[in-house]
């Protein structure tokens, strides 16, 4: 819609206005690693470290927490009577989510929102937040959006876009909502001048070709045939062979959606139900009752992961549900390149 | 604000019908609810405290008031239910997933397959073309169980007998003393001269994995087509809506897109059974 200009000096001043109307999460240092956390009490980082973090890639958490809680009630019966689940209405705003976790989120919003159910939870928790995303100038070695054609910078889901340059920060509204939000806010923000939308093109090419540099091998344009093709137990058994089952991959993951439901009993007069992430490497995942497991062996399992982000999810949405972000790789303790299949498949 | 999938609403038992020693076919009073289903979908049923697993219902599916289970004693949930008495509460869910096409059916002879508990959803299907018997050309009944005393609905097996366009024909895995009928698996059953006509046929199959694998292979051989076989494919269906992932069969969400499948439509999984 428009673009603006904010100073260094008067970032604090905005954020410490948001504050007053919205909850504000954003990304912060904790032991010099950078999560998604709200802005609590009188706490208002520091300038400096804001546009740090705001020059660093994703956080270590995922973005999909804020919308797809880890352990949420979502019903139940006691005493045969529904259990009423109290929704938080409060306004917030989620500040410095890059392109990756926005693909995530477009990844969730196929699942839970544009099916013939609709899930009322995420659908709540979007509509209560407001999404500033950031570019990501500096991509790390296990960044690998390009490959899965993804930019290092925002093309979805945003209301605005923002990007550090020389003396502060470069503004853009993508909504009418993010809009009213930098007009009504602070009178401190400017017009953007020429110089500062080039300084973020030349931005944006810089992140590009250091993506390019860090991942050389392209992926083949046929990768969901490829996987599909590749019936080779010994194939999967081979690259799943370091994986110590953590999980840890497949729960930071911000485009894994899997869930299970399950009920807490009170009182022995009924019970909650809650919905928790899940993973579909756990042996129990798709077993049924009668003990029968179609993936019982874990090389199945592994292979699954594949199937469903590079097959199935896209030959029903036609975009992968991986989205780059190199969390799953960052976590593994077996030290798996998810790349490396993805290349070799 | 829309509804809330996840949500059950509570049902009664009314009545515990023992068809195996470790089959029991559980009615259900809705308590007035708003809840229907059409043959072939599934519905959720929760065990308080316990957890939720699926079931396709085995009764007639323009019966409004109650709705019939026949569930086997197989695991966790299934295991606490068959301690619940008369008169305790349960919680279901749904319906979920697609009918069976019933309108496809008509003017055709039909196959209904069947092996172990898997008679139940069969039931239900059979109670739908029931009502309208006329439409169809012929209807097969063609069931397996492991011994004689595994037989589910020994009554009304012998009472469909009776109808005019129902043939039923049983089999056991294992026989007793008392037992006068066949002694082999299900698809022995198929080896039958009636069905002479089988590319135009339709087949509803449903049992153990095992069975439906051999089943459909059989099936094909006979001449059967790919479109005109009917494969209940349940798996770990969860959240009923194809979204919490556990049921997924190849390209397939099988409680959302399923349960029942055709075998033209999995025919290129990998081992779907």
């Amino acid at each position: 819609m428009a673009l603006y200009f904010l100073s260094r000096y008067h970032l604090t001043g905005w954020l410490r206005k948001l504050k007053e109307k919205y909850q504000v999460i954003l990304p912060q240092y904790y032991e010099a690693k950078l999560y998604y956390e709200k802005l609590n009490g009188e706490n208002v980082l520091s300038e400096e470290n804001f546009y740090h973090a705001l020059r660093k890639i994703r956080p270590a958490n995922p973005l999909k927490e804020f919308f797809f809680t880890p352990k949420l009630k979502v019903g139940g019966l006691v005493e045969n009577k529904a259990v009423l689940v109290p929704f938080d209405d409060t306004p917030r705003i989620i500040i410095g989510v890059k392109n990756c976790d926005l693909h995530g989120l477009r990844v969730h919003e196929k699942m839970y929102l544009a099916a013939e159910y609709q899930d009322p939870f995420h659908k709540h928790e979007r509509s209560r937040t407001i999404i500033i995303s950031a570019d990501c100038p500096e991509p790390e070695e296990t960044c690998f959006c390009n490959l899965l054609d993804l930019k290092p910078y925002p093309e979805i889901i945003s209301d605005i876009i923002i990007t550090p340059i020389t003396g502060g920060y470069l503004f853009e509204s993508i909504s009418r909502v993010g809009e009213d939000l930098i007009i009504n806010t602070d009178h401190n923000f400017r017009a953007a001048t020429q110089e500062n939308i080039a300084e973020r093109a030349a931005i944006r090419s810089y992140a590009l070709e250091k993506l390019q540099k860090i991942n050389q091998k392209s992926l083949s344009v046929e990768l969901s045939e490829h996987i599909k093709h590749k019936t080779e137990h010994e194939f999967w058994q081979t690259h799943a062979l370091s994986c110590v089952e953590c999980f840890g991959c497949l729960l930071i993951c911000p485009t894994c959606f899997c869930f299970l439901l399950y009920d807490v009993p009170i009182n022995d007069k009924g019970f909650e139900r809650y919905k928790i992430w899940d993973a579909c490497y756990y042996n129990a995942y798709a077993r049924v009752g009668g003990g029968a497991n179609p993936r019982a062996e874990f090389g199945q399992r592994f292979r699954n992961r594949f199937h469903c982000k590079f097959m199935n999810f896209y030959w029903e949405h036609k975009f992968y549900a991986c989205s780059g972000c190199g969390r799953c790789f960052a976590v593994c303790m077996g030290k798996i390149d998810i790349r490396k299949i993805l290349v070799e498949v | 604000m829309i509804k809330n999938p996840f949500q059950p609403i509570p049902a009664k038992i009314i009545d515990i019908i023992e068809e195996t020693p470790n089959i029991r076919t559980f009615v259900l009073d809705l308590l007035g609810a708003d809840f229907s289903f059409d043959a072939g979908q599934f519905v959720s049923l929760t065990v308080p405290g316990v957890g939720e697993a699926p079931f396709t219902p085995s009764s007639a599916p323009y019966v409004k008031d109650t709705i019939e289970m026949t569930i086997m004693k197989v695991g966790k949930v299934t295991s606490k239910l068959f301690e619940l008495p008369i008169g305790a509460f349960v919680g279901i869910r749904g319906p979920f997933g697609k009918r069976y096409p019933i309108e496809k059916f008509e003017g055709k002879e039909v196959l209904i397959l069947g092996g172990g508990v898997g008679l139940a959803p069969l039931r239900s299907l059979f109670l739908a073309l029931c009502a309208n018997l006329e439409k169809y050309k012929k209807i097969f009944i063609k069931y397996g169980a492991r011994t004689p005393k595994d037989i589910v609905y020994k009554k009304q097996l012998s009472e469909w007998k009776n109808l005019k366009g129902v043939e039923v024909q049983l089999t056991v895995d294992n026989a007793d003393k008392g037992w006068r009928g066949k002694v082999g698996v299900v698809t022995i059953l198929l080896d039958d001269p009636k069905l002479n006509n089988t590319s135009e046929m339709i087949a509803v199959v449903c049992g153990p994995p095992i069975m439906m694998k051999f089943g459909t292979i059989k099936l094909l051989e006979k001449g059967f087509q790919g479109q005109n076989i009917y494969l209940s494919m349940e798996k770990n269906m969860s959240c009923g809506i194809g979204q919490c992932g556990h049921c997924r069969c190849g390209q397939y969400f099988v409680c959302k897109d399923g349960p029942v499948l055709t075998w033209e439509q999995i025919k290129d999984i990998e081992d779907p059974f």
